[in-house]
Parts: structure tokens; C-alpha cells; sequence
């Protein structure tokens, strides 16, 4: 509770530095009347720091895609709240977020439905440039293509005249557009061939370096994290049972849902591990 | 005589291939896996084995479930191998199941379509096959409708359905993709067991290298709708000789639990897998593949390569080596076997 305060846009590197994206004691009850709905999650905090790539990790209903929804200020929590270089952003007006928006931006897993099919990539590019006024979109629509890795002539085409990678570069290079410093991206190789997520992920590990980005790693793919975050926040039926360092959390897990979850990737060899009894 | 032989499965839409001259054999308690990518044919070669293929595609070859061909029966005769003999489990058990009746019930169903017995007989036999797939109070929950279960246990209820009937051979595509993890190893582990415990052959089908490398002792890597590398498990791991396998190992073991973290770059495939139909003539990965060449303009025959088989003109580690290994069982240790 001591980053409470509003902070200058940009933080001094000072010993502890205000955190650029945070959800305080937040809570997210779907449907129903008080304590009747169905709890997404309950009284997450999570910090993250400015330039931090952090995986968000868990199984289906764990609560992992509720909390990327809340941080992107696309949903409001139902207690708690969240903030952004320390000022109010849940529950906002949209027309408060403006300049929120063009901060924080993200990337959704299936390209196909995130992506308008109706237009061709300019426009799809164009749109958050023209909405946010966040650069001359002549000059960034190139740029933007070339930073993903795809061919300029791209821009005349249609989302279904690429593949399920190309795709998902088009979505990346939408969201970089307004030149975010927080990336959000929720299972954004989960729906990828094998022989193509690599390039993916070697794109974001580029992308993070060369725009200084914050990266906030929604998977369920714990090899995937750890080769992307060097934060974790291990999530479990809405709560958060244990949040550290990667190298620490991969090599000694404390809480036996994370174990589960390790024991439970497989690996090249051997049948991986059932969890004892306890999945449903 | 093999439980199940397939020969020269080749399977036509219109003018272009979409499966080209697979073949395997299956013996009592094989387990072969098939690891591809989407395109590949893998699901449309398990859809010809089970003959579920859609009007618009069509097969032709043997399928041989004993002295028997699929491909030449009535579809009345494949009606009685279909869920008897050979038994399949989806990718997707919410489309699978029928969502308006009971669990119990569908299983009792697919029992009385191969055998004869009462109503009543082969209901108690559904919540023993319930029991037997790891439902804590089976009676109960035979009283459920699909949508009332978790993936998990929908995925299960297909598979006391797949094995209800003494089945000598399950395929299974993608079982456990749209699984969580720790669903997915508590259902590779009782598939496992129920495979042994039946004696039956098991074809998993998967994208998942490692997933196939805990579960099968062959493998048959698909690209292109060609088998582009096939042979003992931890011999075809241990030493690729496929570009494509070569690759595919190469990015898994690059984004694992031990890879190197620290990393900018991990090994990739270039480009991406061409739409069915778009695939280029001869080698189907020649568009992908940094060694290939104008010879590969023609598709490489199948052949012994090392230890097991590839199709390649420009194998790694070596031209294709005239012998023929004398049988790939050798249950070989992945870590110590052909490090080459």
C-alpha cells in the first residue's frame, strides 16, 4: 500500500521502484447478487515492475484470462483495484483511458477472432493508430510490419490470407502500434503449430529488448513461461498460491498445486506425472 | 497375422493428395504414435483407418483388420469393426458425446450395438466401465449428461465407451490437447494402463513429441501427408534423420523445463506448413528445408536410414545405409542410445 501515491510518468531509478502495473486486493465475482455469482478470483495482488516479464500461469478457471482482463481495464473488479504507475484506472470512464490504452496494450490467442476479418491489415494496423493519435500511420503501418518480420506488401491483404503465425504477427504489431510500455498477451502461441511458435516467441523476446516493452505472460504452458518471464504468479482457483523469481520457482516449488503443475509437463522420454488424486 | 496392417493408404480430395502412401503395421499391445503438424494428414489417415472419412474424400489401399479390408466392406460390415474391433477416441468430447443423453446410457448404447445382452446388462457393465476409468461413484455419475462432467471426465466417459467392446485396436487423435496438464498426465496415465490391461494397440495421434515419447515405442512423423520418418521411439529422438524431425526435436527441447533460459533465440523451422493442397511436388518440406536440393523435386522413398526409416535424399548424418535393421523393439534408453 505504499505505491499509493501518484508518481512522475517517468520513475526515477530509485531502490524500490514504483510498480507500472498493479492489482491491489482485487476481487471478480461474475453474475448473481452479492456472494451469490461465481468468484473468478479473490484478493489478487500482483506488482509488476516497470521493464519485468511476468508469467501469469494456471489451469483453465484458475482466474489467469480474468486478471489480464482486469489489468487491461476492460472489466472492473468487484473489490480492489487496479493502478497504473500508481494512479486509478479500474472503473474508469473510457474516455479517461485514453492515454492508458495507448500504454498498455494486448495480444489475444486466437488471431483469427481477434483480428477483423472485414479489413485488410492497413486498416488493421491503422485503426489504434488513428483512435489513440499515436502517429502518422503512413510512416508507422511500414515500420510496423518490419518489425514484425512481415513483408510490407502484407498491408493490401486480408487476415484469412495468412496463417495462423502471420496472423498472430499482425495482432503483435497492432498492439505495438501506439508504442505500449505494458504488453499484456494471454495464450498467445497456444493455438500455434509447433515449427512456428518458436519464431513467435523468438519475436516477443526480440520485441521486449527492443521496445523496452513490460511483458504481462498469460499461459498454461509452464515451458513457455519460463523461458519467456523471469517473474511467476502460480494462480489457482482465482487466488495466488505462490509468486517469486523463475529460476527459484521452477527449481523449488513451495506450494504442492505448483509442484502438481511441473510434475505434470512432459517431457521428452517419459509419461509425466498425475497429480495425487487431487485433479478434478 | 498384424491385429491391424495398413498399406499404401493414400487418401484424394479432388485432384490433390492430402495422405500419400502410408503404411504400418500394429501388433496385440503395440503402441505406435503418429506426431504431425496441422496439414500434415494425420488426422485424415486415423479417419481412413476407422473409414469415417467425409463423402468428399477418397481412400484407397488396404486396411487390414486381420484377413479383412475395410476399404472393400460395405459400410454395414465397417459399422460392426467400427466401435467393436477398433475403437476411436476424439480430439473434442463435447462434439463426440450426444449432449441430450445420459453418460451411462451412451455407453450402454455403443455395448448393445456389438453385443448381445439386455437393457439392464449392459447398463451395469457402463458403470463398471466407469469404475474402471476412474470415476469415484460411477453409478451416480452414469446418471450425468455430458455437460454436467469436466473435460476431463468427458474425455474419460470416451474412453470406457472406446473400450467397452474389447477393442484390438484404439485410436486416439489428440486426446489430451484441450486438456489442462494435470489432466492431461492423470489421462495419459490411465490410457496407458487400460491399453496393457486390454492388450490392445494403441495409434496416438498428436503434435506433441513428448507426449507420443511416453506413451509409444514407434513413431511415425507425418508431414507434407507423407510418413517423412518412422522407427523405434528413443532411436528416431535420439538421432533424427529427417530435417523436419531434426527440427521440430530441436524447438521442444529449446522451450522444456531444462532448456537454457537465458537464450534470445531458440533453433526454428523457417516459414510455415502450406495450406492441404499447396504443398510443393516431390519433398513436401523441400520449401522449408536448408538442405534441400533440385533432386528433391522428387519425393525420396521411404527407406532405412541408421537404425530406422526416413524419406530424404539428404538424410542427416549420412547417406541411407544399405541394411535394414533386423527389428526396432530394443526398449533403447533415450539418453545413452545413439548419441551420435
Amino acid at each position: 500500500m505504499d505505491s499509493t501515491d501518484a508518481v512522475p510518468a517517468v520513475p526515477a531509478a530509485s531502490a524500490v521502484p514504483a510498480p507500472i502495473l498493479a492489482a491491489r486486493g482485487v476481487s471478480k465475482v461474475y453474475g448473481g447478487q452479492r456472494g451469490l455469482g461465481v468468484r473468478a478470483l479473490a484478493d489478487v495482488d500482483v506488482s509488476i515492475a516497470e521493464g519485468a516479464t511476468v508469467g501469469i500461469v494456471g489451469e483453465s478457471g484458475s482466474g489467469k484470462s480474468t486478471l489480464a482482463r482486469l489489468l487491461m481495464a476492460l472489466e472492473t473488479p468487484t473489490t480492489g483495484e487496479i493502478r497504473y504507475r500508481g494512479e486509478v484506472v479500474s472503473g474508469l470512464p473510457e474516455r479517461r483511458l485514453r492515454s492508458f490504452r495507448r500504454r498498455v496494450q494486448i495480444v489475444f490467442q486466437d488471431p483469427m477472432s481477434s483480428l477483423d476479418p472485414r479489413m485488410r491489415v492497413h486498416d488493421i494496423l491503422a485503426e489504434p493508430l488513428r483512435a489513440l493519435d499515436a502517429g502518422d500511420e503512413r510512416t508507422r503501418v511500414p515500420e510496423l510490419l518490419d518489425a514484425v518480420g512481415l513483408p510490407r506488401t502484407s498491408a493490401r491483404l486480408y487476415p484469412h490470407e495468412f496463417s495462423g503465425g502471420q496472423r498472430q504477427r499482425i495482432a503483435i504489431a497492432r498492439a505495438l502500434g501506439p508504442m505500449p510500455e505494458v504488453l499484456v498477451a494471454d495464450e498467445p502461441v497456444s493455438a500455434l503449430d509447433v515449427s512456428v511458435r518458436a519464431q513467435i516467441l523468438n519475436l516477443l523476446k526480440r520485441l521486449i529488448g527492443e521496445f523496452s516493452l513490460t511483458l504481462v505472460f498469460i499461459s498454461h504452458d509452464m515451458a513457455v513461461v519460463r523461458h519467456l518471464c523471469d517473474e511467476v504468479v502460480v494462480l489457482y482457483r482465482g487466488e495466488i498460491v505462490e509468486t517469486g523469481e523463475t529460476d527459484q520457482i521452477y527449481a523449488r516449488p513451495r506450494h504442492e498445486y505448483t509442484r502438481a503443475l511441473l510434475a505434470a509437463v512432459p517431457a521428452l522420454g517419459h509419461l509425466p506425472t498425475p497429480p495425487g488424486g487431487a485433479a478434478a | 497375422m498384424s491385429t491391424l496392417s495398413v498399406r499404401n493408404l493414400t487418401v484424394t480430395l479432388g485432384a490433390a493428395v492430402v495422405v500419400d502412401g502410408v503404411s504400418f503395421d500394429l501388433e496385440p499391445g503395440q503402441r505406435l504414435g503418429i506426431i504431425g503438424e496441422s496439414g500434415s494428414g494425420k488426422t485424415v489417415t486415423a479417419l481412413a483407418v476407422m473409414g469415417l472419412l467425409a463423402p468428399s474424400l477418397r481412400a484407397t489401399g488396404q486396411v487390414l483388420i486381420g484377413d479383412r479390408d475395410l476399404l472393400a466392406m460395405t459400410e454395414r460390415q465397417r459399422c460392426e469393426v467400427r466401435g467393436g474391433t477398433m475403437a476411436m477416441v476424439f480430439q473434442e468430447p463435447m462434439t463426440a458425446l450426444n449432449p441430450t443423453m445420459r453418460v451411462g446410457r451412451q455407453i450402454a448404447e455403443a455395448i448393445r450395438a456389438h453385443q448381445r445382452c439386455t437393457r439392464a446388462e449392459a447398463r451395469q457393465r457402463a458403470t463398471e466401465l466407469l469404475a474402471r476409468v476412474e470415476f469415484t461413484d460411477p453409478a451416480r455419475q452414469a446418471r450425468s449428461y455430458p455437460h454436467q462432467l469436466s473435460g476431463g471426465q468427458r474425455q474419460r466417459v470416451m474412453l470406457a465407451m472406446a473400450i467397452a467392446c474389447d477393442p484390438a485396436v484404439i485410436l486416439a487423435d489428440e486426446p489430451t490437447t484441450a486438456l489442462d496438464v494435470t489432466v492431461q498426465a492423470q489421462m495419459l496415465a490411465l490410457m496407458a494402463r487400460l491399453v496393457t490391461e486390454e492388450n490392445a494397440a494403441l495409434v496416438l495421434i498428436s503434435h506433441d513429441l513428448a507426449v507420443v515419447s511416453g506413451m509409444c515405442e514407434r513413431v511415425m512423423v507425418m508431414y507434407g501427408g507423407h510418413v517423412v520418418e518412422s522407427g523405434n521411439t528413443a532411436q528416431v529422438l535420439a538421432a533424427p534423420r529427417h530435417p523436419y524431425t531434426a527440427g521440430l526435436l530441436a524447438t521442444s527441447a529449446a522451450v522444456s523445463l531444462d532448456s537454457d533460459r537465458t537464450r534470445l533465440e531458440v533453433p526454428y523451422i523457417p516459414g510455415q506448413v502450406p495450406a492441404v493442397g499447396s504443398f510443393p511436388a516431390g519433398c513436401p518440406f523441400r520449401s522449408r528445408c536448408d538442405r534441400a536440393t533440385a533432386e528433391c523435386a522428387v519425393m525420396p522413398p521411404i527407406e532405412a536410414v541408421g537404425d530406422h526409416l526416413a524419406a530424404c535424399h539428404h538424410p542427416l548424418g549420412g547417406p541411407a545405409s544399405p541394411q535394414i535393421p533386423a527389428s526396432p523393439q530394443i526398449p533403447a534408453d533415450l539418453a545413452e542410445s545413439g548419441k551420435e
